[in-house]
C-alpha cells in the first residue's frame, strides 16, 4: 500500500482479519441480558456497524506506517472523536428516557453506561490494530504462510481481547454486600423495615394495605464498613432502585433509605411480579458505578481474572 | 438535573381546629370532621398521585 496504486491482496487480507476481528470483540461484549440495553435489534445494530468503523480504522493504520504514510495514522484522531460522539449519543438517548421509566437510572448511572460504550468501542480499535499489528509482523520475519499469519493475528487478537474484557470488568453491588430479604412492618402511617424507619408517606388506608400486602423489602449490609462510601451513594442506591424496577416493575410505591447506625441500605417497592429471588439477583448484579467507587478493593481490576 | 428531590408539600387538609398561619404555596382544605377530612385526603391525593403524611396532630399533609 503506498497510497497510490491498488492495494495488494496481502493488505487487503490484513484490513479484512483485522476488521472481522475487531467487530467480532465488539459483538462478544454486546449483551442482551436482564437489563435489555442496548436494545435489540436496532440498538445492537447501532453499536456493530460502529465497531465495524472502528475496527477498520484500526485494520487500516498499520498497511498506512507500513508505506511511510504517517499523515494518515491522524486519522486516529478522528476515531477518538468518534467515540466519544458515541459517549455522548448514549448519554443523551439514556436522558431522554428518564421520564419514560418507572424510576430514573440517575446521572452517576447513565454516564458509567456511556462511558463503557466508549470503552467498548476501544476493543474494537485495539482488537483490530493489534490483529493486523502481529499479521504484519509475522509477515516481516519472514513467514510467508499466509494461514499461520492470520492464526498468528487472529490468535493475539483473541488474547488482546480477553485481557481487555478482564481488566474493563466492573464488580457488582453482590461482590461487596449481603443482600437479604426485609421483614415489612407499617405501623399507621409509617413503614419500617426489619425495625428500621423507612417512610411515613402511607398515610392512606389503601397504600398501607397494598404495601403490607405486596410489597417487597431487601436490606444491604455492607461486607466492610467502607463499602458504605460506596453503597450509600445515591447516584448507586438510584442506579440499584432503578435495576429493580424496571426488572419487575412498580405498581405505586418505591423507597430506598440508609440506615446510618447499622450501615445497612434498605429497598421496598411494590413491584408488579413479585418475584423474591429474581429480585435478589437483581440487586446482586447491579454494577458498582465507576463515580463512586472509592475505596481500593472495589477499584482493583485484574488483567489475569478474579 | 439530577439532584436530590426535596419534596414538596402540595396540599394540606385541616379540620376547624386547626390554626394555620401561612401555607406557602400549599393547597389548604378545612373539613368539617375527621370523616370529611379523611375522605377529602382520599379526593386530593388520587387526583394529583401524592403521597400523604398523617401528622400527629391530625393535618393530612399531601406531598410530591
Amino acid at each position: 500500500m503506498d497510497g497510490k496504486g491498488l492495494i495488494s491482496i496481502d493488505d487487503l487480507i490484513l484490513i479484512i482479519i483485522a476488521t472481522i476481528m475487531g467487530t467480532l470483540a465488539r459483538y462478544l461484549t454486546l449483551k442482551v441480558d436482564y437489563r435489555q440495553y442496548p436494545s435489540h435489534p436496532n440498538g445492537y445494530l447501532i453499536h456493530l456497524v460502529l465497531a465495524f468503523i472502528a475496527a477498520g480504522i484500526g485494520a487500516v493504520a498499520i498497511p498506512a506506517i507500513k508505506s511511510s504514510n504517517y499523515t494518515a495514522v491522524t486519522f486516529l484522531a478522528l476515531a477518538i472523536q468518534n467515540f466519544r460522539d458515541v459517549r455522548k449519543t448514549e448519554r443523551e438517548s439514556l436522558k431522554d428516557l428518564e421520564n419514560t421509566e418507572f424510576t430514573p437510572r440517575g446521572e452517576a448511572y447513565i454516564d458509567g453506561i456511556a462511558k463503557t460504550f466508549e470503552a467498548r468501542n476501544y476493543f474494537s480499535l485495539l482488537v483490530s490494530l493489534s490483529t493486523a499489528a502481529t499479521i504484519e509482523f509475522v509477515r516481516g520475519i519472514g513467514v510467508n504462510n499466509l494461514a499461520i499469519q492470520v492464526v498468528a493475528g487472529i490468535a493475539i487478537g483473541y488474547i488482546m481481547y480477553v485481557a481487555l474484557s478482564r481488566f474493563s470488568k466492573g464488580k457488582t453491588v453482590g461482590d461487596i454486600a449481603a443482600i437479604k430479604p426485609g421483614q415489612i412492618d407499617v405501623r399507621g402511617s409509617e413503614l419500617y423495615v426489619d425495625g428500621i424507619f423507612v417512610s411515613n408517606t402511607l398515610g392512606t388506608e389503601n397504600a398501607q394495605k397494598m404495601v403490607r400486602a405486596q410489597g417487597m423489602a431487601l436490606v444491604i449490609e455492607p461486607n466492610e464498613d467502607h463499602y458504605r462510601v460506596t453503597l450509600d451513594n445515591f447516584g448507586q442506591r438510584k442506579a440499584i432502585l432503578f435495576e429493580a424496577t424496571r426488572s419487575l416493575g412498580v405498581k405505586r410505591y418505591h423507597y430506598t433509605r440508609k440506615d446510618y447506625e447499622s450501615g445497612k441500605t434498605i429497598i421496598v417497592l411494590v413491584p408488579l411480579i413479585r418475584d423474591k429471588d429474581k429480585l435478589i439477583n437483581i440487586v446482586r448484579h447491579t454494577p458498582l458505578l465507576e463515580s463512586v467507587k472509592k475505596s481500593p478493593e472495589v477499584i482493583k481490576s485484574s488483567i489475569l481474572g478474579d | 438535573m439530577d439532584t436530590k428531590k426535596s419534596p414538596s408539600i402540595i396540599a394540606a387538609i385541616t379540620l376547624p381546629h386547626h390554626n394555620v398561619p401561612h401555607s406557602g404555596l400549599a393547597f389548604m382544605i378545612e373539613a368539617n370532621n375527621e370523616e370529611e377530612q379523611y375522605t377529602l385526603m382520599q379526593d386530593v391525593a388520587k387526583a394529583l398521585k401524592a403521597d400523604v403524611v398523617k401528622l400527629s396532630n391530625g393535618i393530612f399533609i399531601l406531598i410530591s
